[in-house]
């Protein structure tokens, strides 16, 4: 029982974050409804592409098995995710501040990394939950065909989180600082939907802007992602990319830790921990 | 005694470091040396006026500004060194009105703190269910915060800062802005907790409040430290001295300036209390004879104030506060 009680604590820590950004959540209706039409939105795009591309084979795309629909369906469904990793954690940051809570929550022995990673968890829970139904009307909307290796897929998509996580943290710990305007979250948001293959694969760009493509870890994530899920490509023969975005975290996580540091001790230094 | 909290030379200089070269401002002061300890088990008041570094004091106590130079200890951990530790003994109730979820209710907020804080279930619900009835607030428990009066708001923030059962209370202000009958009730559960052992750090600059509260109290302005002592200490210093007070209609800044003149600056002070030219009370502390009146009175008189009252009485804390500190208001 003692070995568990920690764990039991942090459990239920982390319930309480979750389910206070659900109650929050339901008691915007008018927010949560624009939610709702937003995925609406997304069904009518599909249906667009759908109408547009069909099942037709596309052959620049042939790798993923030549469907365009199906390439742009896993490059919305886990750009996404990919937003959420990199905003979750600087908006837990602007959310608290300005709530007036984000000092009391410092000042109990949360730290500000457990708060951090905690606020998180209903931001990707969300994410995730936004994910699976752009999936499931992809199949059964449009007919896209995934032929999906779940264990490559959640390794793959674990390591794009991890990666791009620590850059939301690294966001999380400049945004204490700098209060408004987050250079990650602009560099990384906009620069990944144009270069890293979302809506096309970054092989139809100039030879000189390819370049780009290749030193963001969305690029390398949806190109995996694509291949674990489309084509049912096994770990082994994702290994290039596993190995590229295992570099990428390995510079990040750790950079990460010492950024957000950084911001909260300065922050702390300024006494503008509070203010937004 | 042992203290609860000691401070040994504690500086705060905020840097006002802007990343932007061109947009960086002088560096300000809020704490400068200061060294003072807070006995277990007592109500400690800091007292001083708006922008003395009272709340400053709090965040350095609760972690959450770090010191530029010096130490606190809180209960014999470094505040800089152990800040897990520190947060488990203090309770800090300090914020303005926003500082809840305003859509959730008050029982919802008590219960997602009482879990940030890494309270079980069981013993949280026990803990919301003693402080709503501690506090009164049954009625408004399971009504959204957005629809809370201040004075619920104050017992809420109170309430969620003895969620954990703390040792040492952090209160900032704590019944700033509540009606008289409000303040007072809330002042009542103030000496509750500290009668169940509670030490309690207590910032004001409602001097009645202070000399009500405290056992002890900390004069700060400029982030100084002026003076320290027990209420009755604090006024003994200024036992010397009586205390003219006058209350007046007509009073301008211009007519002040002119009436200062005849006084030592130092010692007068000035509260208008229906705005300029209304009703104004003028004190002025002084030692020996005050020689200074018939020139003060026909100085004010000569320029159209009127003088409705004239009291020539003992210091309170609220003048020993005046003198200590230099003059000026609270």
């Amino acid at each position: 029982m003692s070995v568990l009680q920690p764990c039991l604590v942090e459990g239920r820590r982390i319930g309480a974050f979750v389910g206070k950004g659900f109650l929050v959540m339901i008691s915007y209706r008018f927010g949560f409804l624009l939610r709702v039409l937003y995925v609406l939105g997304l069904v009518a795009m599909f249906y667009f592409f759908g109408r547009v591309f069909g099942l037709k084979e596309v052959p620049s795309l042939a790798m993923y098995g030549g469907s365009y629909v199906s390439f742009v369906l896993i490059g919305f469904a886990f750009e996404d995710l990919y937003r959420a990793a990199l905003s979750v954690y600087p908006n837990a940051i602007l959310s608290e501040q300005k709530s007036g809570t984000l000092e009391y929550l410092l000042s109990t022995d949360l730290g500000i990394h457990r708060f951090l990673h905690y606020s998180s968890i209903w931001g990707y829970t969300d994410a995730l939950i936004g994910t699976f139904m752009t999936l499931t009307i992809g199949v059964l909307v449009f007919g896209a065909t995934l032929q999906a290796n779940p264990i490559s897929t959640v390794v793959i998509a674990s390591l794009m989180l991890l990666t791009v996580g620590s850059l939301g943290v690294m966001a999380a710990g400049i945004v204490l600082v700098v209060k408004q305007g987050n250079p990650i979250d602009f560099v990384f948001q906009i620069v990944s939907m144009v270069f890293s293959g979302v809506i096309f694969p970054p092989t139809v760009l100039p030879k000189a802007l390819q370049s780009i493509s290749q030193i963001l870890p969305l690029t390398h994530a949806l190109h995996a992602l694509r291949l674990a899920i489309l084509q049912d490509y096994p770990l082994a023969m994702l290994l290039p990319e596993i190995k590229i975005l295992a570099l990428f975290a390995a510079v990040s996580t750790p950079t990460s830790i010492l950024v957000l540091r950084w911001g909260f001790n300065r922050a702390r230094r300024e006494g503008s921990l509070a203010q937004f | 005694m042992t203290s609860a909290i000691a401070a040994r030379g504690l500086t705060v200089t905020f840097p006002n470091a802007s990343l932007i070269p061109f947009l960086r401002r002088a560096p300000t002061v809020a704490l400068d040396n200061l060294t003072f300890r807070v006995p277990r088990g007592q109500i400690f008041g800091v007292l001083g006026p708006n922008g003395s570094g009272k709340t400053t004091l709090m965040r350095v106590i609760s972690t959450l500004v770090l010191p530029t130079s010096g130490d606190v200890h809180v209960e014999g951990y470094d505040v800089v060194a152990n800040p897990g530790r520190v947060r488990r003994i203090v309770g800090l109730a300090a914020g303005t009105e926003r500082s809840f979820y305003y859509r959730l209710t008050g029982r919802q907020n008590l219960k997602f703190f009482a879990a940030a804080q890494g309270l079980s279930r069981r013993l949280a619900e026990g803990k919301i269910a003693e402080l709503i009835k501690f506090f009164d607030i049954s009625d408004a428990a399971d009504r959204p915060y957005m629809t809370y009066s201040t004075g619920m708001k104050r017992k809420l923030l109170l309430a969620r800062a003895l969620i954990h059962d703390p040792d040492i209370l952090l209160l900032d202000e704590p019944t700033s802005s509540l009606d008289p009958s409000s303040a007072m009730k809330l002042r009542s559960r103030i000496k509750d907790l500290n009668a169940e052992g509670k030490t309690i750090l207590l910032s004001t600059h409602y001097l009645p409040e202070a000399e009500d509260l405290c056992d002890n109290l900390l004069l700060i302005k400029n982030g100084k430290v002026h003076a320290s002592g027990t209420p009755a200490q604090l006024v003994d210093m200024v036992d010397d001295h009586n205390v003219l007070r006058f209350m007046v209609t007509g009073l301008t800044p211009a007519i002040l300036d002119e009436a200062r003149r005849n006084v030592d600056d130092g010692q007068i002070s000035t509260r208008f209390i229906e705005g300029p030219i209304g009703l104004a009370e003028i004190k002025v502390l002084y030692t020996g004879k005050p020689s200074f009146l018939p020139e003060l009175v026909k100085s004010l008189v000569d320029q159209g104030v009127r003088v409705t009252e004239l009291e020539d009485r003992r210091p309170t804390l609220e003048d020993a506060f005046l003198k200590l500190t230099g003059g000026g208001t609270i």
